[in-house]
Order: structure tokens, then C-alpha cells, then sequence
């Protein structure tokens, strides 16, 4: 017969009681999931491991947890506790298994949040992306550009990327299609409280490498110096970027000024939700708004696509309307479900 | 693991090759489907000798003790075969309610359960440790996997649409292992004595089939009569 105690009322109060007398069956006391007689076919993910224990965010771990792995494309040996568990219960476990790792100075995942078409990620990222823009200027021939960029994270609050683009421009009726401008940058992240806030400081340097003369490059270098903030407010995602690009040819007076501001909603909690989004982006005094969208191709989330459509919304006769979008493959993820 | 025998394995496809006469208690020539309604009745056995195996516990002994019985075949004194299921194929099911099965000593009760597609399965268990039921569909995919930390917690999940052998194991105990058979056809599993009564079957002719995780035996043809009672037996051998 069963207990006639209420069955909440055999489970430890404290989550690290929880945590030893449930996951440390698989995940071990240590959180390594190394076991002298292992339970589970898939070795657990090492909580230890800062890198791969802080970069996403709570709700994907509490939804693992109430949900099981394959929620979020992990081993379907992960079983789903959301009937055993409480809410709270199950946060007060993640907290115990995130602390794990011991190092400080990571940011934690909750602010890893959905890319934006425009907006600088505040985060570091080890992703590789394939950004595709098709701009179109009244009474001109639309001019296309995909850029290759790879951004990889240095310690636990660097980034570094490489972009190199090919474009496809048209100047007085001919088309120019080549290497464009080169682009290295880095980005280390200022402060974050973990939860909801995060600034990161950054500089890009774009080189001349493209033609200048075919339409396809600037001419010159530029240093783009920029801050990145982002915000969890409620259930809206806040990201926002001021950035200055000084070309290195130019007198003071010519450099420019952007600022993005970035406001989505994530339609559920699951890596594999849908983005919804709105951008203002700003150039000095020409101002566009960007609608988009991001969603994940896979359960893990490791592949996924954004797009959008830039609009401007003062001088639109000089401003010119783009279709941007990208693919991106977080590369040290995997991409398939686990078994 | 599985199969403890001290006979050789070609005696039990000798014995499996002969399977026992069906005898039908009722004139010949029923029409299907005809009015009243009898019942199907029989045994499934094997020949060869078992000795009684276990499976090593490799977790939680205190709560599961040094070992638990390895019920992949279990037959009684006179060969009786538990948990085979015997299915009528083209017969509904009548009202079901749900299946349950529970953990109890580290062990799945009941080791072979049958149901109807998309039913609903009462998982619990009787155990102070954690217990996971993952269910696996005939074709290695993961259907569900859910946690029982608790004595008492009983969890619903819908059983699979797709009929077939559905494996449930217990990732946390290993050894753990049993079987929800989803058939479309109405089917029941065999008692510990290798008996099995299917009542109330509309009159009519009907192939009967068996299945069992380890051992084969072959489908046969019976004519259920209005009020009588037809006794069906199968004998099964080694599977491959």
C-alpha cells in the first residue's frame, strides 16, 4: 500500500538534500556525473565545468528538469520531475546545480538572449553565423552582402570574431561582386548581476580590403568603439547598443554616431521557441524600425535562423530598405538531439 | 540475465515445433460474428527445465536487497509460461481502464502489462528511492521518461498509438526491466501458471497470436461457438 503521509512530505526540505538524495544518482554528490558504477548510458553534462555549466539560462535547466532532456534536445535518460517537483523546488535545485562551478567571474547564461538583426549581443557567444542583407534604395539597383563571421569566447568574459564579407554592389549600371571589408572585433563583458542586467564594452576594426572604387569596401579603416547593454524587464527582452565609427581617413567632425534598441518576447521558455522582436535603429539622424523574428532549427537550439525587414521611417528617399537575416551554428553545442 | 536453463536449446525448438492440437468445443462452421458470445481459454507452456535466475542489484541495496528474480521467462513447475500476451486479432477492446504499474522492490509489477493504444498508464511506485519509468517504442525511440522519487506518487502518461512491444525501464536501477504490449486487438497477458481466459468474444473464427519478450511461439486459428467455452494451448520455444 502507499504512504499515507502526503507525498511532498518525504522529500528533504533544503536543495541540497534534494539534490543528494535524487540527481546524485546520475549527476553524482560532485555534480561531475561520474559514478564508480554509472546508472546512465549518456554521461551527464559536468556541472563543474563552468563553460558549460553557466552559458544558458535558468529556464532552461528548470525545464529540463520539469520536462526532461529531451525538451531541450538532451538524453531522453533525464527524466521529467515536473509531477514529483515543485516549482520552486526545482529552482532551488538548479540554483544548487549552477553552483557547481566554483570559479568566479562567469556570467551566467540568463542573459544570453535571443540575437538581434542589428543590436551588438551583450554576451559572449562561440558561434558561427552567416548574415545575408539585401538593401534597396529608391530608384537604385538593389545591392546584396553576405558576411561570414566567427566569434569564439576567450576566458569568461572575452569575445573575440572575424567577419569577412562578399558583396554584390551596382554603380553606374555595372555590377561589382567581391571580398568587401574585413572586420576583426572584440568585446569583454563590464558587469552583470547574473539575473537581469549586463553591459559589455567593445571595439570593431573594419580594413579596407574591400574596393573602394567598385563600391564594394569604404576605403579606409574605421574604429567602431561601442558599449552593448541588455535587460530582462518582466517578460520583454531589452537589448540595446550606442556605437561611434571613427574612419581613420576623416577630420573628427565626420564620424558617425548609432544607437539600436532591441525589444522581444520569447514565446515560451523551450531553446527552441519562437523570437518575436522590434528594432529602432539609428544612424545620426536617420532613424529605421527593424520587425523580426528568431527560431531555432533544432531542439538544442544550436541551429537557428533570424530575419527581419529594415524600414525607415524618416528621410525615406535617402534611407535605404533592407531584408537582413542570419544563420547561426553555436559550434560547441550539438546540433542533434541526444538519444 | 534472461534465459537460465539447464536443457539445450535445440530441444526447445524441437518442442516449440509441435504445437498442441486446438480443441474446439463446438460444432463446426460457426458463422463470424453470430449472435451470442463464448470464451477463449488455455495455457502457454514450454517444455524445457528453467532454473530460477536472478539479476545483481548494482544500486540502492538496502532498498532492493542483493538481487531481484529475472522474470524475462518465468514458468512454474509444469511449464506454465507467465507474461505472454495472446492477442484475437480483429477483436475490439471493450471499456479499459487505465494500466497501472508500479515500482515496487526494484521491480516493474507487472512485468508484462497489455493495453490499447493510447491509453492512459498509471506509473507509481512503492519504493523510498528514485525510480525513473522510461518508456521506449518498438523502434528505440524514447516516448516518455518520468521521475518517482516518491512512495506514492502516482504520475498519468498516455500510452503510444503505435501498436507493439512498448520497453520500460528504470534508468537509475539498471536491472530494471518490463513491458507494456499496445495491441489494437484485444489481448491479455498469461498468469504465473501460463493461463490466460479471454471472456465475452463475440461468436465467430478467429487467429489467436502470442508474443513474449524472450520466446516465439506460432499464431493459431479457433471458432468461438455462442456459450462454449474453446481451450487453446501454445507451446513456444527459443526465440531468435
Amino acid at each position: 500500500m502507499f504512504s499515507p503521509l502526503p507525498a511532498t512530505a518525504q522529500l528533504p526540505d533544503s536543495p541540497k538534500e534534494l539534490y543528494a538524495a535524487t540527481c546524485a544518482k546520475c549527476h553524482a554528490d560532485d555534480g561531475t556525473g561520474r559514478l564508480p558504477t554509472p546508472t546512465v548510458k549518456n554521461l551527464p553534462r559536468d556541472f563543474t565545468n563552468c563553460a558549460l555549466a553557466t552559458a544558458e539560462p535558468d529556464a532552461d535547466w528548470e525545464l529540463v528538469t520539469a520536462r526532461g532532456g529531451p525538451v531541450a534536445g538532451l538524453s531522453s535518460e533525464m527524466p521529467a520531475f515536473g509531477d514529483a517537483f515543485s516549482a520552486e523546488q526545482i529552482s532551488g535545485l538548479v540554483r544548487y546545480a549552477r553552483g557547481f562551478c566554483k570559479e568566479p567571474g562567469w556570467p551566467l547564461g540568463n542573459l544570453n538572449l535571443p540575437r538581434a538583426l542589428f543590436t551588438e549581443k551583450a554576451y559572449p557567444e562561440n558561434e558561427f553565423l552567416i548574415i545575408p542583407v539585401v538593401s534597396h534604395t529608391a530608384g537604385e539597383p538593389a545591392s546584396l552582402r553576405f558576411r561570414a563571421v566567427y566569434e569564439r569566447r576567450l576566458g569568461r568574459r572575452a569575445h573575440a570574431e572575424i567577419g569577412l564579407p562578399i558583396a554584390s554592389t551596382s554603380q553606374t549600371g555595372s555590377r561589382s561582386t567581391g571580398v568587401g571589408d574585413v572586420a576583426v572585433a572584440v568585446k569583454y563583458v563590464l558587469h552583470t548581476n547574473n539575473v537581469s542586467r549586463i553591459l559589455t564594452a567593445g571595439t570593431e576594426v573594419v580594413f579596407p580590403t574591400g574596393s573602394e572604387s567598385r563600391g564594394l569596401g569604404s576605403g579606409t579603416t574605421v574604429f567602431e568603439p561601442y558599449l552593448a547593454a541588455a535587460a530582462l524587464v518582466g517578460e520583454a527582452i531589452v537589448q540595446s547598443q550606442f556605437k561611434m565609427e571613427f574612419p581613420a581617413r576623416e577630420p573628427w567632425a565626420d564620424r558617425e554616431v548609432l544607437y539600436n534598441i532591441y525589444v522581444g518576447h520569447s514565446l515560451s521558455p523551450a531553446p527552441s521557441t519562437w523570437t518575436l522582436a522590434l528594432e529602432l535603429n539609428g544612424v545620426e539622424k536617420q532613424l529605421a524600425l527593424t520587425p523580426q523574428f528568431r527560431k531555432p532549427l533544432t531542439r538544442t537550439g544550436a541551429l537557428a535562423i533570424g530575419a527581419g525587414v529594415r524600414v525607415p521611417i524618416v528621410n525615406r528617399s535617402s534611407q535605404s530598405t533592407q531584408v537582413a537575416g542570419y544563420l547561426l551554428w553555436e559550434y560547441l553545442d550539438p546540433v542533434r538531439s541526444r538519444p | 540475465m534472461g534465459i537460465s536453463r539447464s536443457g539445450s536449446l535445440s530441444a526447445l525448438i524441437a518442442a516449440g515445433a509441435a504445437v498442441l492440437a486446438v480443441t474446439v468445443a463446438s460444432p463446426e462452421g460457426i458463422v463470424q460474428r453470430a449472435g451470442g458470445s463464448g470464451t477463449i481459454r488455455g495455457r502457454v507452456t514450454s517444455t524445457a527445465p528453467v532454473v530460477a535466475g536472478s539479476l545483481k542489484v548494482t544500486a540502492d541495496e538496502k532498498i532492493c536487497g542483493p538481487s531481484v528474480p529475472d522474470e524475462a521467462i518465468v514458468l512454474d513447475r509444469e511449464g506454465g509460461v507467465a507474461h505472454a500476451v495472446i492477442a484475437v486479432k480483429g477483436l475490439a477492446w471493450g471499456e479499459m481502464a487505465p494500466v497501472r504499474l508500479t515500482n515496487k522492490g526494484c521491480r516493474f509489477i507487472p512485468h508484462v502489462s497489455v493495453a490499447p493504444p493510447g491509453i492512459t498508464l498509471e506509473v507509481t511506485s512503492e519504493d523510498a528511492t528514485l525510480h525513473t519509468t522510461h518508456a521506449y517504442a518498438p523502434d528505440g525511440r524514447s516516448l516518455f521518461n518520468v521521475a518517482l522519487p516518491l512512495v506514492g506518487l502516482t504520475i498519468r502518461q498516455r500510452v503510444a498509438n503505435a501498436p507493439g512491444a512498448i520497453r520500460i525501464v528504470c534508468d537509475t536501477h539498471p536491472w530494471m526491466k518490463g513491458f507494456v504490449y499496445v495491441s489494437t486487438d484485444r489481448a491479455t497477458a498469461s498468469g504465473s501458471d501460463g493461463r490466460f481466459v479471454l471472456a465475452d468474444v463475440p461468436a465467430g473464427s478467429y487467429d489467436l497470436t502470442v508474443w513474449h519478450e524472450r520466446l516465439k511461439g506460432p499464431a493459431q486459428r479457433v471458432s468461438v461457438g455462442t456459450g462454449q467455452t474453446v481451450e487453446v494451448n501454445f507451446v513456444m520455444a527459443a526465440g531468435t
